[in-house]
């Protein structure tokens, strides 16, 4: 039992990783074929697992529901969404109805409930980060009052009222507009600087634990006890 | 409790009040201040404007509805662009469901300028695996998409008339909320050389500015700052120009309840 | 000259006249188009090229044409023109069209390669089998055929080798070879320094204030499923907070976006409880799937997260839009919130709504942090030497290429560039 819950994956992991890597520098159509493989297997295996996942959704809000757990209600408009939507998706699909045709309901409930209710999420946004600037943003060290500043700096250049300011000053007699023409210096200078670094340091990461994943150095996906 | 005190204490659900009154009363009672054109955006308007009469764009409308109501006004001032220009729009997607997305800003821009379908404009839908996808459109756009979402054959689409493959297109716009942009330049501008601008919400715009700097994007329409800076060069006031009031009034309360709070930070530290 | 003579000639000149075919054009030089399989390729296209013109100009354009046999008929399939106009450092110059320079992937940078045309062709394919073509051009000025070529063929052929993409093999296996011989040297040399990271410091911490105040942990592994090395990196740290979890009796809450996920957390979990001697503290039910859209996983989770109170919040994985909705969140309800991200754009958010964040690759290094193994302590200083090389790489070739365009000269400078730019 062990062998199949230690070795037998390391061995998948390493031959799998190495066949993929080199499959990458081999344009030959059967490398191409074992990626496409790969990805397929890949999107079945996700696929295969989201009865899972929706088996996991059901029983946990059905236990909910039956123990009366505390915000059981919740779980109760769970089901009130999941089943029809489910029941409709499958009948009568989402896509976009045709010329001529009439929208399926699984369209409608999917361009009226829930792509209003992303964009509703996604304006939430607007609140939080006002109550995480009023909260977090405090001159409370040196690179916090930088950063401080910075912020308000952009902030300002960013709308209308800084490209008044600046031009009022360029008009006084400053040789630039200057949020207008700060706020793009910070941007294409700086802030790409700093935004390239991150993203090597991430990619160079991306590489170093893949091969420590492929070697089997990197065992903590499997739980511990080795 | 000193003022200080309560001002740090501040219950953000009055803050959270406090915004939405800002942002509502310009959408009601718009300000209409003025707005600076910037050369990012200019960079996307003039690679469009300066477009022979009939050249064919591509149109990528990858963005998904939670991204409507910043990507939604820059799709459509774009759109509205193209179509004033008489240019021949392909649209298309590489994510799943952009397809929805892409799809109606695509009619409805078309229907208001009387455009006709086939022969104006199309939509070629979605195709799954990114990278493959834009390669594969590289090298033979017929072989990728053999037929538009309409089910009508793309070799003889009036739209795509001269058009084979990627390096065909005049120009290549991307709208985004994701970093597709990444791989349409890795694996479209790099490769063919195609003219690309990136037209993307506004926090991912500084993930253009590489692109942008290394001259393999011509330009970058950022967030509704962005979008309202392209409806002023287009000459129109739309929801971008709309949302830029709420944008301005909401970044001054930001400024003043940060100074606030930092006031009240540095009046209350022990020292 | 006599007048024999001059007769003569005259009917040689007659004959010659009559005999040429009426349409006949100036045959382009044999051997002057070439065909060739596209190198490093699937066996998909092919390449034509031939020479530039020395009377290039606008006005003159080339017609490409193809045939399923050597005699014809043959159908044009593309034309384009000899000059092009580019945008050269803003200004619109005119450039011959597309050469063999042009494509430094197949041919490099000779300045040779200016002196011949090129394109390439997708070969069409039936029933799996490659439909041999045929291909000539002709030179058209002004709408009138100038000249023709002959005819060539090709067939594209698989290669076993992208060696377009040599350079990028190097520098995989450099890399790789660092990570693996600082792996095998820090056996040797196990105490290797690593600096401090201030948000890995507090996951006891962490744990340990959600014990006290009887709470539950919410841990989220992020945006993406298994099949992301950040999502993996999350796993690797979940380990090691479900073995102190484990220790403590602590309730751990893991809503999860994707099946695949679920499935390892709850197996990581539970090994976890395992280890710890306490199997039947492990609750599966705390770990379940909740949404696969975006917002509605971010929904359940701020639900979660307000209903349930954790006293602690651990998001660590790639986050996308619902990073600050989410920490905002979490930080209403007073939790101590670790976060760590590889997404750039929202580091930021991260790092002004929650009490520690991991940048980027601090999050990939939290396995080797934690667990303080040599191995993989050295498989970071391996990455930092690797970095090392790409840095001053990087440098040679920016040096490479100021030179070059300052005082020119050297393809070697252009190829230093291309080795660490194209992939």
């Amino acid at each position: 039992m062990n062998f199949f819950k230690r070795q037998l994956p390391l061995v998948v992991v390493f031959l799998v990783g190495m066949m993929l890597v080199f499959a990458f520098y081999i344009p030959h159509p059967g490398s191409q074929l074992v990626i496409e493989e790969a990805q397929r297997w890949s999107r079945i295996i996700k696929n295969s697992a989201l009865v899972l996942g929706v088996l996991s959704l059901v029983l946990h809000h059905l236990r909910k529901v039956r123990r009366k757990e505390e915000g059981y209600g919740y779980s109760l408009v769970v089901f009130l969404f999941f089943i029809p939507m489910v029941v409709f998706g499958l009948l009568g699909g989402i896509d976009a109805p045709q010329e001529g045709e009439s929208a399926a309901v699984g369209y409608w409930m999917f361009q009226n409930i829930k792509v209003p209710m992303e964009a509703t999420m996604y304006s939430m946004l607007a609140f939080y980060i006002s109550s995480a600037a009023f909260r977090a943003f405090r001159a409370r060290s040196v690179d916090a009052t930088i950063m401080l500043i910075v912020a308000l700096f952009v902030m300002v250049g960013r709308v209308p009222v800084g490209d008044m300011v600046s031009e009022v000053l360029y008009n006084w007699g400053l040789p630039f507009r200057l949020f207008s023409d700060g706020t793009d210096w910070i941007m294409n200078t700086p802030m790409t600087g700093a935004r390239r670094a991150v993203r090597l340091g991430i990619a160079l990461s991306i590489v170093a634990t893949s091969v420590r994943i492929i070697f089997g150095i990197e065992r903590s996906y499997l739980g511990r006890g080795d | 409790m000193s003022f200080w005190e309560k001002v740090l204490k501040l219950d953000r659900r009055w803050i959270f009040l406090v915004v939405a009154i800002v942002v509502a009363i310009p959408i009601i009672h718009p300000l209409g201040l003025p707005v600076a054109i910037t050369p990012d955006v200019r960079g996307v308007y003039d690679a469009i404007e300066n477009l022979p009469e009939g050249s064919p764009i591509l149109v990528s409308l990858d963005y998904e509805p939670g991204s409507t109501p910043e990507c939604d006004p820059m799709a459509e001032a774009l759109l509205t662009h193209c179509f004033r220009k008489n240019l021949r729009v392909t649209g298309m997607t590489v994510i799943p469901v952009g397809v929805g997305t892409g799809e109606n800003i695509l009619a409805l821009v078309s229907q208001k300028m009387g455009k006709k379908r086939g022969e104006d404009y199309t939509f070629l839908g979605f195709k799954a695996e990114q990278s493959a996808s834009i390669v594969s459109i590289g090298i033979s756009l017929q072989n990728t998409f053999r037929t538009d979402r309409y089910g009508n054959d793309t070799s003889t689409l009036p739209v795509l008339d001269g058009v084979r493959k990627l390096e065909d297109f005049a120009y290549l716009a991307v709208v985004h909320d994701d970093a597709t942009l990444d791989n349409w330049v890795i694996y479209g501008q790099q490769v063919t050389g195609v003219k690309v601008g990136s037209l993307c919400t506004a926090v991912m715009a500084p993930g253009s500015y590489p692109f942008k700097n290394a001259k393999q994007i011509t330009g970058i329409v950022g967030g509704l700052k962005g979008g309202s800076e392209y409806e002023k060069l287009l000459g129109i006031r739309a929801a971008a120009s709309l949302g830029m009031d709420s944008q301005a009034v909401i970044h001054m309360f930001l400024i003043v309840i940060m100074i606030l709070g930092n006031i009240a930070y540095l009046k209350t530290r022990k020292v | 000259m006599k007048p024999e003579k001059i007769l003569i000639l005259f009917c040689a000149a007659c004959i010659l006249a009559l005999s040429l075919p009426a349409d006949a054009q100036p045959a382009m030089e044999t051997g002057a188009l070439q065909a060739f399989d596209i190198p490093s390729d699937a066996g998909t296209a092919i390449g034509l090229s031939w020479p530039v013109s020395l009377d290039a100009g606008p006005g003159r354009e080339y017609v490409l044409y193809r045939s399923l046999g050597q005699d014809g008929p043959f159908e044009e399939i593309d034309r384009f023109p000899e000059i092009r106009q580019v945008v050269v450092k803003g200004e619109k110059v005119q450039r011959i069209n597309r050469v063999k320079k042009d494509v430094p992937k197949y041919f490099g940078f000779a300045e040779s390669l200016v002196g011949e045309h090129f394109v390439e062709i997708e070969v069409e394919k039936k029933d799996g089998k490659q439909i041999q073509h045929y291909y000539r051009f002709a030179l058209f000025e002004n709408g009138q055929q100038q000249s023709i070529s002959d005819v060539v063929t090709a067939v594209a052929i698989p290669n076993w080798f992208a060696w377009n993409r040599l350079n990028n093999f190097i520098l995989m296996l450099v890399f790789c070879g660092f990570v693996l011989f600082f792996i095998e040297w820090a056996k040797r040399n196990p105490n290797l320094f690593i600096r401090r990271l201030a948000g890995l410091e507090a996951l006891d911490e962490a744990v340990g204030r959600a014990t006290e105040m009887g709470k539950p942990i919410m841990y989220t592994t992020g945006y993406h499923d298994m099949d992301r090395v950040s999502t993996l990196a999350s796993v690797n740290i979940l380990d090691h907070v479900a073995k102190k979890v484990a220790e403590y009796d602590t309730r751990m809450i893991i809503p999860c976006k994707w099946s695949v996920a679920m499935t390892v957390c709850q197996e990581v979990v539970k090994e976890a409880y395992t280890n710890a001697g306490r199997p039947d503290a492990y609750n599966a039910n705390d770990i379940y799937y909740v949404a696969g859209e975006q917002f509605s996983w971010t929904a359940a989770v701020d639900g979660i997260i307000v209903r349930e109170k954790p006293a602690a919040n651990f998001l660590l994985g790639t986050f996308a839009a619902e990073a600050l909705i989410l920490a905002e969140t979490g930080a209403s309800t007073g939790a101590i919130q670790i976060s760590g991200t590889d997404s750039p754009y929202q580091i930021p958010f991260f790092v002004v709504a929650c009490d520690y964040c991991l940048i980027g690759e601090e999050l990939y290094a939290a396995s080797a942090y934690l667990s303080r193994e040599p191995r993989l302590l050295g498989s970071l200083k391996g990455q930092d030497a690797g970095k090392m090389v790409l840095i001053l790489g990087l440098i040679a070739a920016n040096a490479g290429v100021l030179i070059h365009e300052l005082v020119g000269g050297g393809t070697f400078l252009l190829w230093l560039k291309y080795f660490f730019t194209q992939i």
